[in-house]
């Protein structure tokens, strides 16, 4: 049995074999006509291998997307940090510009500081700069910015220096009202408003009204902006008027600051 | 065994050969996709008796030659000869090892898969030798072989072989 199987296994391999030696012309019209009756299963075949393939490669992305996610996530949050460094440093810009146009309208030697901070102290309003005696800082510089009047220096190190503000309750400067020329002197109360004392009865002086440095304390040099008056009313005495000024500049949101040596007065 | 069908087998056999044409391109890794009618014939060799055999090496090597752009026959005596090669192979070790399948497997597939290769090179037809054809055809080989228990699976459940489907299942 098995030896008459080997033979017939043999014999059929030989005879294709044969063919193949005899090399038959098959037309091509035999091909096209296998092809042709194949046409629609082969569709069909092509229909559920792309149908296969477009689900294989669903699930692929789908798995892709899957094990990106975290990725993705670390990516947005990183490009999140780095939109908000971007638009920190445009409004730096920004204010460097402003700042940068102020100084070019100042004569006299300026120098430009950063404001590294505020007193931990609740109630006092003095600030530290990034600036100190090695960069030209010296006590008692005025201290400025385009708005106005913030402060003059206190004390000083080798690289920072202690700015007392206009809101600090220590804070006294001689000014003016830059319409009726009251005199008067200014000081913090340790709120953001100021109080414009020693205002004679008589000086005429009005709400709404801006008020400048006077000059006359040679500390600070005339004419720097300071605020504008929202309030008058008599003092405990009777003796004097005071007033209630509103600063220009907005010491909360203080970043960059000039240090003037000199001031051209006005 | 005697209960299938030659109708069933046919348009096994059919359905086999158009998924080699048309689907069998889902399995594709790189350029290389398994041979599902070769798999047909070591399912026969396996499972089957050798008077079903026969045919279905014939007709599927017939089938790959009418739409082979080679001359006439090379697929049909290349898979023949590959054929005897399995049937000794079957003979003489032990069919329900597994292991031993998918080397058998492995073994025919390249024996057809060379065998091929020479016939068309003796007829100066393409491709020529080279060590890309000769891994090709070795990489087929062992995809194919390895394809072999979830075809031997699929296949015993179309032909209702339920001894079949038990041993694929102590082997699975």
């Amino acid at each position: 049995m098995r030896l008459r199987r080997g033979h017939l296994l043999i014999l059929i391999a030989l005879l294709p074999l044969y063919f193949t030696f005899i090399n038959p012309r098959i037309p091509v019209s035999a091909r096209q006509t296998v092809l042709t009756v194949l046409k629609p299963f082969l569709q069909v075949g092509n229909v559920v291998s792309r149908t296969c393939l477009g689900t294989r490669d669903t699930v692929i992305r789908f798995w892709n997307s899957f094990q990106n996610q975290t990725y993705t996530e670390k990516q947005i949050a990183a490009l999140k940090a780095d939109l908000i460094y971007y638009e920190e440093t445009r409004l730096e810009n920004q204010r460097l510009k402003q700042l940068l146009q102020f100084k070019d309208t100042v004569s006299g030697k300026n120098i430009a500081a950063r404001l590294l901070g505020w007193d931990l102290s609740p109630w006092r309003k003095t600030a530290i700069l990034d600036k100190g005696a090695l960069d030209g800082i010296r006590k008692d510089m005025t201290i400025i910015v385009p708005e106005g009047l913030v402060g003059r220096v206190i004390e000083v190190s080798p690289s920072t220096a202690r700015v007392i503000s206009l809101l600090d309750s220590e804070s006294r400067v001689s000014v003016t009202a830059a319409t009726s020329r009251a005199q008067g002197v200014i000081s913090g109360n340790g709120t953001n408003s100021l109080e414009m004392e020693y205002l004679n009865l008589d000086s005429g002086v009005e709400v709404g009204e801006d008020v400048i440095s006077s000059g006359t304390s040679s500390l600070f040099p005339k004419g720097i902006a300071i605020g504008k008056i929202v309030s008058l009313s008599q003092s405990n005495d009777g003796l004097h008027m005071k007033a209630d000024v509103e600063p220009f500049v907005r010491f909360s949101k203080l970043e960059e600051v000039l240090c003037l040596e000199s001031y051209p007065e006005k | 065994m005697s209960r299938i069908l030659p109708g069933k087998v046919i348009v096994y056999l059919l359905l086999l050969y158009v998924m080699d044409l048309a689907v069998v391109s889902i399995f594709r890794i790189g350029e290389i996709k398994p041979v599902l009618l070769y798999m047909l014939v070591l399912y026969s060799a396996f499972q089957m008796d050798w008077k079903t055999l026969l045919p279905v090496v014939c007709i599927a090597g017939l089938l790959r030659d009418l739409i082979s752009l080679q001359t006439f026959g090379i697929e049909t005596s290349s898979l023949v000869l590959g054929t005897v090669l399995l049937d000794l192979l079957v003979q003489k070790l032990e069919r329900g090892i597994w292991i031993l399948r998918v080397f058998i497997a492995f073994l025919f597939c390249t024996a057809v898969l060379v065998l091929n290769l020479i016939l068309s090179n003796f007829f100066n037809q393409e491709p020529g030798f080279s060590w890309h054809v000769l891994l090709t055809i070795l990489a087929t080989a062992f995809y194919t072989a390895c394809l072999l228990p979830v075809f031997f699976y699929v296949s015993a459940r179309w032909f209702g072989d339920r001894k079949a489907i038990k041993q694929y299942e102590l082997f699975g």
